[in-house]
């Protein structure tokens, strides 16, 4: 069953008295454990769809499926919640809590729900995260005495700490030079490999689209492209595998 | 809850600036608070005191009167005169039977014009400056001699001795003797006499009387010192409390004809002429009439059952309340047309001094609340503007409203907790400073009543101190709400939208 099913989907915004359509009919699906890229130019609806999937955005029309379930009609709390236990983000700004240090950023998440971890396990867990984003020296430092790279790794450590099933990744190598961009795609598709975790990011960067399984195109917010790179056809869509070999 | 106090107290060290204006705030607010509503908690204390223990007593009992009567004569009826006690044998009677009462005096109130003998030489040695200033008014105690006194002990001697029961006499404190010796240019000591001229409502009463004692207080010497003390008899006729005074009143038909006569030149009309032509009046009824002294004499004879006032000293001065609505039972109950009332009641417009100037203080204290209810609200807005990235990330990451309400309530609150301690600390370091400076009240009345004695002293009390601090938390929770209302409307979003 795919874990994310998207149907129809239309987002409209008002610009002045004007309606702006940034998604318009957007129909796709995600498997579990999927490594995705949802690629395409600015202003193509990446981030409108990025939103839509990560709950922090309703669709115009349309509905947005997590697991199965439909999500219009949840109310915010409920947003809330699935969102903290299913989803992690990755920001392109970071958007790590700035009083906090390495280890309290990433514990933050883990402190707004209710947690099945002991204090130890929780210990623990949070180490391994930090060692597996290669910060274990700067555990106790804050977010302005990192670099833009180890910051996205902070960020990362954190979308990764409440094990969700879902990490929605909103061009997380923007801010970042292309040989740190590159390292941190890397560790996302280590762990997205090790933990079962999907993974989706947007960007417009074709180096980065090429590390991907399955790769969603976008273009004034419709699809383009659908396809996944070992050729087998993608959720909800016709093998055209011979057109990307 | 550990992590939001937690951001909440790095938040308020990041925003150093910030902090410190709305930090600020609070703890001028609550110095402001505590050293205003100590002062005024001393004052009250103070002025208490001064009063129970020199004038009033812990209760004063007064006759009929639709508002209340000061023991000064403040208040009373629209004719303007001071009511007597009715039955009054049977209010002493049952005051004499209850074991709470530590002692008790009634007395009589007059105002007069104190001046000497040879009052025709007053245009000569007044000076002008002092005739501007008005004559030496002074409000007359007519009391029971030493049962007054002995209620009283804050009255002491300088000179001479206290009024004895019987004896005419009149006291004076030091200061009203200073007035006289200096409006008269002469020296004058106990045996002298002086002239009380006493006004009423219908007459005017002239008494002399011999100096007894001069007087100072040891409560509060600046406290009025334009009251003399008189035997009772004297204060009696001073104040119109003779026998027959109503009679005295009553005017013939024809009399009340003439007095409505509007042009005075017509009582000395021509026709007026004629009637005296066809009258039986001669010298000689004339003559026998004024030889009857009679009516005259009754005049100055003093109402000896007339009291104005009964003054009460508890054994507990804390029950007085109790007491004074026991009293007000008992006179509906036997149906006697007198009131018990408070010190405060008794004192007049000094006894409302300190309520007054606390309806001011709280009406400026709710202003300068209002005031810093906007500024800390505004600094508050600007923080959350500027922290919108911040919310809408935790947002996104699973915080429910209530986590980011309570991030903002923790922040205010540590902050009033924080600078609250801080202005509490230092209100106690004024407070200490203020006492250790005595700062005198002078000749000030004013400054005496606000300062509750002649000297500033300042007393922060527990009520006070959990006022003050009740109020500056009131004021933080209320200037956090509008910009937390604004930080729930940030969408998870904003995380996304802004750097």
């Amino acid at each position: 069953m795919a874990i994310i099913e998207l149907k129809d989907v239309k987002k409209t915004y008002p610009l002045g008295k004007v309606q702006v359509e940034a998604v318009k009919g957007v129909s796709f699906c995600i498997e579990r454990g999927d490594f995705i890229s949802i690629a395409g130019p600015s202003g193509s609806g990446k981030t409108t769809i990025l939103n839509m999937i990560g709950l922090i955005d309703t669709p115009t029309s349309g509905e947005v499926y997590i697991e199965g379930q439909p999500i219009s009609g949840l109310n915010d709390r409920q947003l809330t919640t699935l969102r903290h236990d299913t989803i992690g983000f990755i920001f392109q700004s970071f958007n790590l809590i700035p009083v906090l240090n390495v280890y309290e950023n990433i514990e933050f998440p883990l402190l707004l729900g209710k947690s099945p971890m002991s204090k130890q396990e929780r210990d623990d867990w949070i180490k391994y995260l930090i060692s597996e984003v290669g910060l274990s020296d700067w555990i106790r430092h804050k977010p302005n005495e990192l670099s833009g790279g180890q910051r996205q790794r902070v960020a990362i450590a954190r979308a990764l700490v409440t094990k969700p099933k879902i990490v929605l990744a909103d061009e997380p190598t923007a801010n970042l030079d292309s040989t740190t961009g590159e390292q941190i795609i890397e560790l996302m598709k280590k762990i997205n490999r090790e933990m079962d975790t999907t993974f989706i990011f947007s960007t417009h960067d074709i180096k980065i689209v090429d590390i991907a399984d399955h790769v969603i195109r976008l273009k004034d917010g419709l699809v383009t492209e659908n396809y996944r790179k070992d050729k087998t056809p993608a959720c909800g869509e016709p093998a055209t595998a011979e057109a990307r070999s | 809850m550990l992590v939001i106090l937690r951001i909440a107290f790095r938040n308020i060290w990041e925003h150093r600036a910030k902090s410190l204006i709305i930090g600020s705030f609070i703890a001028l607010g609550v110095i402001i608070l505590l050293i205003g509503n100590s002062l005024l908690d001393s004052s009250k204390i103070g002025v208490q005191k001064a009063f129970i223990e020199n004038f009033t007593g812990d209760v004063m009992i007064y006759g009929p009167s639709a508002s209340a009567v000061s023991v000064f004569g403040e208040g009373g009826d629209q004719t303007g005169e001071i009511p007597v006690i009715p039955d009054y044998e049977k209010i002493q009677t049952h005051l004499a039977s209850l074991s709470n009462i530590k002692a008790f005096s009634s007395m009589s109130v007059a105002y007069g014009l104190l001046t000497l003998d040879a009052a025709e030489e007053i245009q000569d040695v007044v000076s002008s400056e002092e005739q501007q200033n008005g004559p030496p008014i002074t409000i007359v105690f007519g009391v029971e001699g030493d049962r007054y006194f002995s209620m009283f002990p804050s009255i002491q001697l300088e000179e001479g001795a206290f009024l004895k029961p019987g004896e005419p006499g009149i006291m004076v404190s030091r200061g009203q003797i200073e007035k006289l010796q200096k409006r008269f240019k002469k020296e004058l000591h106990v045996g002298d006499k002086v002239l009380v001229t006493g006004f009423g409502t219908q007459n005017f009463k002239i008494r002399e009387l011999p100096i007894r004692g001069i007087y100072k207080r040891s409560i509060s010497s600046s406290l009025p010192d334009f009251l003399s003390f008189t035997d009772i008899d004297s204060a009696r006729v001073l104040g119109g409390l003779t026998v027959g005074a109503n009679e005295a009143t009553q005017i013939s038909e024809g009399q009340k004809q003439l007095l409505k006569v509007d042009n005075t030149d017509d009582l000395f009309s021509e026709d007026m002429v004629d009637t005296v032509q066809t009258t039986t009046v001669n010298l000689d009824t004339i003559a026998a009439s004024l030889s009857n002294s009679t009516e005259r004499e009754r005049l100055n004879q003093a109402d000896t059952g007339a009291w104005h006032f009964i003054l009460i000293r508890l054994n507990n001065p804390t029950l007085a309340p109790f007491f004074i609505r026991d009293m007000n039972n008992w006179f509906q109950k036997e149906s006697i047309d007198a009131h018990a009332t408070n010190w405060q009641g008794a004192a007049g417009t000094y006894g409302k001094f300190s309520d007054i100037v606390r309806i001011v203080f709280i009406i400026a204290i709710l202003l300068v609340s209002v005031v810093a209810v906007i500024i800390m609200m505004n600094t508050l807005v600007i923080s959350v503007i500027e922290r919108t990235s911040e919310i809408g990330t935790m947002r996104a990451l699973g915080a429910q409203r209530k986590t980011i309400r309570q991030l903002f309530l923790a922040e205010t609150l540590s902050l009033t907790v924080v600078f609250g301690f801080i202005g509490a600390i230092l209100s106690l370091i004024i407070v200490a400073i203020l006492n250790a400076l005595h700062i005198s009240a002078g000749n000030n009345g004013l400054l005496v009543l606000l300062f509750g004695g002649d000297v500033l002293y300042v007393s922060p009390g527990p009520i006070s101190f959990i006022s003050s601090v009740l109020l500056v938390f009131i004021v933080g929770y209320l200037a956090h709400l509008y910009p937390v209302s604004l930080a729930l409307k940030i969408s998870p979003v904003k995380a996304i939208q802004t750097d």
